[in-house]
């Protein structure tokens, strides 16, 4: 007869599985209380921890999920779209036709008056770029993160 | 544990139907991997508040990342990495002190908690029949990644190599910390039976 007592490895192996230890284990088993008991001592921890109540969620997760998804998915609003691209071919279509006058015009202002026309538009420019770096940044780290 | 009944939808047959716009598909799949989402999300993240959000966010990151999924793993696989890693950013964003004892404290706490335990000590005593309550005191005492790993293994059901999908941890590492995880447990139970006899 082995000997040896099973090691700790060979006795949750066989708690887990009967068949996965070899036969001269099980015949030093047979014979060994010491064995015996760590053994049964593991089965009983693998009962009660197969019957530990599972975490869950106090609410309807599955509900709140599709709604967000809903109002990610809201229809695209035609009308306005629609609006807002015939205004800007509007505009580029009159800023093409009278680039020449409105070129003139402003070369003809007062200093004062194409610094207040420049200087707001530029840090609307300036502060748009900023603001889609950040978020490309945000998305990028949320890719990344998946 | 889960009571797991037979599924009607392969995985390829769900997301199919996902992407074609059948939201019915996707509740499924939602009720059937919720169960693995509060696990992990509960064993890693403190704050209640929080854990919703990120179930939430997880499930919207999944939705749209849908048309990406290859079918290298289950779906479920797929959402548990995506949880994993949604509550590792999570810590690493909000509670770099908890992401670091998650990730890190593990081994140390292994060797303190095995201190004055020898493997082949002669144990005599057996365990009580009604080990839930002390059950749910031991495991507290587990490294959070060890009562993460225990709860996918026996709640989940799911196999090393899966749970080395989610986590991307190596299987034999897994099964390491498998090992000491219930060795400890018994040890901790075992103490604590005797301390109750005194």
């Amino acid at each position: 007869m082995n000997t040896a007592h099973l090691t700790e490895a060979q006795l949750q192996l066989y708690a887990d599985n009967a068949e996965a230890i070899d036969r001269h284990l099980k015949e030093h088993l047979a014979h060994c209380s010491n064995c015996q008991i760590k053994l049964e001592n593991y089965r009983l921890i693998n009962s009660a921890l197969k019957a530990m109540p599972a975490p869950a969620f106090d609410f309807d997760l599955a509900e709140q999920v599709l709604a967000s998804v809903a109002v990610k998915k809201t229809p695209v609003a035609w009308v306005p779209l629609l609006a807002a691209v015939v205004g800007v071919l509007l505009l580029a279509l009159t800023t093409g036709l009278y680039v020449r006058n409105i070129a003139v015009w402003f070369v003809a202002l007062p200093k004062v008056w194409s610094y207040v026309l420049t200087i707001p538009v530029l840090v609307f420019l300036l502060v748009h770029l900023i603001l889609s770096i950040v978020e490309y940044q945000r998305k990028m780290n949320m890719l990344l993160s998946k | 544990m889960n009571t797991k009944t037979p599924r009607q939808h392969t995985d390829q047959q769900l997301v199919d139907k996902i992407l074609g716009g059948d939201m019915s598909a996707f509740k499924q799949v939602i009720h059937e991997t919720e169960n693995l989402v509060a696990h992990l999300a509960f064993k890693m993240i403190p704050v209640a508040a929080d854990r919703k959000d990120i179930a939430q966010e997880v499930y919207l990151k999944a939705y749209h990342s849908l048309p990406n999924f290859r079918f290298q793993s289950k779906l479920s696989t797929w959402i548990g990495q995506i949880t994993y890693n949604t509550c590792l950013h999570y810590l690493q964003k909000k509670k770099p002190v908890l992401l670091e004892c998650f990730l890190e404290k593990n081994d140390n706490d292994i060797e303190n908690l095995a201190n004055g335990f020898t493997e082949n000590e002669a144990e005599t005593r057996l365990l009580a029949r009604e080990l839930n309550e002390s059950m749910s005191r031991a495991i507290q005492q587990l490294p959070a990644l060890q009562q993460m790993l225990i709860g996918l293994f026996y709640h989940q059901e799911l196999s090393l190599a899966e749970i080395s999908g989610i986590t991307n941890l190596p299987e034999g590492t897994l099964k390491s910390h498998l090992f000491r995880a219930r060795q400890q447990l018994k040890q901790i139970l075992l103490r604590m039976q005797k301390r109750e006899e005194i």
